[in-house]
C-alpha cells in the first residue's frame, strides 16, 4: 500500500542557476496578488492557472489577460463553476441568497473576483481577496528600508497612509507595531535577533546619532539597536547591511504575523549579505516561524548555506529551456531526488551538479 | 485560511516575449 504523506506546504525554497526564473516566479505571484487585491489593474499580458487549499476544499482560478484587458476568468470550488467570464467582460456568477446564477457584465479593465465582490451574494470570493490584500514580499538583497529616514518622517507628519506593502516603510511600522502591540513586539524582535546572534538588547526609534542632516522639516528619526558588548546604540545609518536586513524583514514578518494579517510571505534571494552562521540562523528561524503559524513562506536563494540548511523535500529547483520554466520538486520528481540522496552529497550539489538534468553517467571502463 | 497549492503561467503566448511556468506546487502530498 502506498503512503502519502504531506508535505508541510508552509515552508518552500525556490533554488536555481543565475537567471533562471526564480525572481520572476516570486514576481508573478506577487502581480496576481496585488491584482486580486485591486491593487492593480490586469497587467500587459498574463494567463494564470492556480490552485489554492482552502479548508478542505480546492479553489482553482484561471485568468487570462492581454493588453489590460481581461480575456477569460473561471472560478471554481472543488468542481463547482461558481463563476465564469469570457470576452466583453460578459460572465455567470452564483448568487448565493438568491440560489442561482446571474448575468453580469463588468468593464474588461477589471477582474469580476474584484468587481463582483460582494460578502452576501459572492462570499466565496473573499478568500481570493484574502489571500492577494495579504501577501507580502521582499527582496532581502535591497536594503529594506535601510536609507529612509526623511521621506519616512514626512509622510508621518503628513498623517498620509502607510503602505505596509511598502518594504522600505519599516520605521514607521515599527512605532505603529509597537502603539498596537504594546512592548511584546519589541521583546519577540530583541528575541528573534538574540537567535541570529545580534546579542541585542533594546530596539526602538529615534534620531540617528552616527549622521547629522541640516533642513529637514521635522524630526529625522530611524531604528536603532543596544548591542550588549557596546557602550553606546547602533542607529540605522550605522548598521551592517546584514544586520538592518535582518531587522528590517523580521519588523515586517513578525507585524504581519502578530496581528494576523500574514498568510504567505514571498522572500527573494534570502541569506544575501550574510555570513554562514547567520544566514542558517535566520533559515531556521523563518522556517520555524511558518511551522508555527498560519503563515506560508516561499523563499528564493542562490545561496549554498542556505540550500544546505532547507530539506530537500521543500525545494523547488527552477529549469530554464529557452523562455520555458519547468519546475522540479519531490511532489512530482520523487525518484530523483531520493536517488540524490543516495550520493551523500550536500544538498547544494544538487543544483551544483544539474542533478535535475538527471543523475551523471557513470565513467565508462577503468584503469587497465 | 487559504493557500497558495499550484502555479501554471504564461504570458505574450506566441510571440518572441513568450515565457512560461509550470509545474510550481507548493507543499504537494508526496508518495513514500
Amino acid at each position: 500500500m502506498e503512503l502519502r504523506r504531506p508535505l508541510s506546504w508552509r515552508r518552500n525554497l525556490i533554488v536555481g542557476k543565475n537567471a533562471s526564473g526564480k525572481s520572476r516566479t516570486l514576481s508573478l505571484i506577487l502581480a496576481l496578488a496585488r491584482q486580486l487585491a485591486g491593487f492593480d489593474p490586469p497587467h500587459l499580458s498574463g494567463n494564470y492557472d492556480v490552485e489554492f487549499k482552502w479548508g478542505d476544499k480546492i479553489i482553482y482560478y484561471q485568468l487570462k489577460y492581454e493588453d489590460g484587458q481581461v480575456l477569460q476568468e473561471r472560478f471554481l470550488i472543488d468542481d463547482k463553476l461558481l463563476l465564469n467570464r469570457g470576452k466583453g467582460g460578459e460572465g455567470k456568477i452564483l448568487a448565493e441568497e438568491i440560489g442561482k446564477e446571474i448575468r453580469f457584465q463588468t468593464p474588461t479593465s477589471e477582474l469580476a473576483a474584484v468587481a463582483r465582490r460582494d460578502t452576501i451574494q459572492h462570499k466565496f470570493l473573499e478568500p481570493l481577496y484574502s489571500w492577494g490584500s495579504s501577501l507580502r514580499h521582499y527582496s532581502f538583497g535591497i536594503a529594506l528600508g535601510k536609507g529612509h529616514l526623511t521621506i519616512l518622517v514626512k509622510m508621518e507628519k503628513n498623517g498620509e497612509k502607510i503602505d505596509e506593502l511598502d518594504p522600505n516603510a519599516v520605521v514607521i511600522l515599527y512605532r505603529r507595531a509597537v502603539k498596537e502591540l504594546t512592548d511584546e513586539f519589541s521583546q519577540v524582535l530583541i528575541r528573534d535577533m538574540k537567535q541570529l546572534n545580534y546579542d541585542v538588547e533594546e530596539v526602538g526609534v529615534k534620531t540617528p546619532v552616527s549622521i547629522r542632516v541640516s533642513g529637514a522639516l521635522g524630526e529625522l528619526v530611524g531604528l536603532y539597536v543596544k548591542e550588549k558588548d557596546l557602550p553606546g546604540i547602533t542607529d540605522q545609518h550605522s548598521m551592517s547591511q546584514g544586520m538592518f536586513r535582518a531587522l528590517s524583514l523580521l519588523v515586517q514578518i513578525n507585524y504581519s504575523q502578530m496581528s494576523g494579517k500574514s498568510t504567505c510571505i514571498l522572500i527573494d534571494d534570502i541569506g544575501e549579505g550574510l555570513d554562514f552562521d547567520r544566514s542558517c540562523r535566520l533559515i531556521d528561524l523563518l522556517r520555524e516561524k511558518a511551522k508555527t503559524s498560519n503563515t506560508q513562506i516561499v523563499l528564493s536563494t542562490n545561496d549554498r548555506f542556505v540550500m544546505n540548511r532547507v530539506p530537500l523535500e521543500e525545494w523547488s529547483v527552477i529549469q530554464r529551456q529557452g523562455n520555458h520554466v519547468r519546475v522540479l520538486n519531490y511532489g512530482n520528481s520523487r525518484e530523483l531526488f531520493e536517488e540524490f540522496k543516495f550520493t551523500g552529497l550536500s544538498n547544494f550539489s544538487f543544483l551544483e551538479m544539474d542533478f535535475a538534468s538527471g543523475p551523471p553517467a557513470e565513467e565508462a571502463g577503468g584503469h587497465e | 485560511m487559504i493557500q497558495l497549492s499550484k502555479v501554471k503561467y504564461t504570458e505574450f503566448e506566441g510571440t518572441p516575449q513568450e515565457w512560461s511556468l509550470e509545474g510550481l506546487s507548493l507543499g504537494e502530498e508526496i508518495s513514500s
